[in-house]
């Protein structure tokens, strides 16, 4: 809305129309408008079945992108030195944070070789740590709150499940209270380590929280046939 | 053996919508935003096909809405017991809940070993099956 507001009057009339509502009033009927040419939808997996079967009504278009649970794999080559390489590595691994973890494409799996799990757990626990939650406005905060509380109570429920099911927690798992901000929806940021049937592991959380999972060769092809929460583009 | 349960306040609110939308369903998300959350829709709006699986009916003797779950989905969600909860919030799809500044959401508990035992000689009931 900031950026409409910013360029809306150099934009011709109708050209951009941003319509803002819940889904059964607004939603509904813009998937089913005749006027519609194409629908994109960026969600999850029920919502999108319902904007396609909408859409179908008037055989419209529609190109879904329903979220994943982004699988990172660290061969042993990875850890082969403690250089800048390894390090780039390890930042990369704690991508799981970024944006609170609220982004697709946060690699919110870690598949790491046996090999080297220990010694690579340890740096990345570390970086973990060192990530700093605080007031948004101040710039030595590294991480925010989440969105909205639901997405708060979703994590805490996935955390009783990975639990329940068996996962360890290696850093984080508690709600955050910042000071200043005590009703604020933060959330530590966490690292499971867990196997691949584990619900936790196969569901995209939308949290910052990584499962990682030993990597024991030759397990490693199967494991990647068994992701239910792939990348799903159609 | 029961699948899927609803809290006391979470079946208020089904109260409250039915009177509004007429007869829900629930059908489990997955994937991501929203995800995993379980979606509320009037019975008729979503069409359940047999990659679904029905896991039962929540609510009590006036109220009574069906839970699905696709069937992908259902193979790594079968090991757990669902409670469908209530939370406040603002979810961003299309259940029915979300103007009210409420937000519906799954709580889970692992079946034990007897249980399951149990479950494994039920059988899954797929799409619209058990109507």
């Amino acid at each position: 809305m900031v950026l409409a507001e910013l360029i809306g009057d150099l934009l011709p009339a109708g050209v951009l129309n941003i319509v803002n509502g819940f889904g059964i009033e607004c939603g509904k009927p813009l998937a089913s408008s005749k006027r519609i040419a194409k629908i994109a939808f960026t969600g999850e997996t029920t919502t999108g079945r319902l904007i396609m079967q909408y859409a179908s009504e008037n055989i419209i278009p529609v190109t879904l992108e329903l979220g994943g649970k982004s699988p990172n794999v660290f061969m042993p080559d990875v850890a082969e030195a403690d250089d800048d390489f390894f390090d780039k590595c390890i930042e990369g691994f704690v991508m799981f944070a970024l944006n609170q973890g609220e982004v697709c494409t946060c690699p919110s799996r870690a598949l790491i070789h046996e090999s080297i799990y220990d010694k690579f757990m340890e740096k990345a626990i570390a970086r973990t740590k060192a990530i700093t939650q605080g007031d948004p406005f101040d710039t030595g905060t590294m991480m925010g709150a989440q969105a909205f509380n639901d997405q708060l109570e979703k994590i805490m429920s996935y955390m009783d499940i990975g639990k329940q099911e068996g996962a360890t927690i290696l850093t984080g798992g508690n709600r955050n209270i910042v000071k200043g901000f005590e009703d604020g929806y933060y959330f530590e940021p966490t690292i499971f380590k867990g196997t691949n049937n584990m619900r936790v592991f196969q569901e995209e959380i939308f949290g910052q929280i990584v499962i990682t999972h030993i990597l024991l060769m030759p397990h490693s092809v199967d494991i990647s046939h068994q992701v239910s929460v792939a990348k799903i583009i159609r | 053996m029961e699948r899927v349960t609803i809290t006391a306040i979470a079946l208020d609110m089904v109260k409250k919508l039915e009177g509004r939308y007429g007869l829900l369903m629930f059908h489990q998300s997955g994937g991501c935003c929203d995800g995993s959350a379980p979606m509320c829709y009037p019975k008729d709006d979503f069409i359940i096909g047999q990659a679904d699986v029905f896991l039962g009916s929540v609510g009590d003797e006036l109220s009574q809405s069906p839970f699905y779950m696709s069937g992908a989905q259902f193979e790594y969600w079968k090991h757990t017991h669902l409670t469908v909860d209530l939370v406040p919030g603002r979810g961003s799809g299309f259940s029915v809940e979300a103007p009210e500044g409420f937000r519906f959401l799954i709580r889970s508990r692992i079946y034990t070993d007897a249980e399951y035992f149990e479950l494994e000689k039920q059988p899954v009931l797929l799409g619209r099956q058990h109507v």
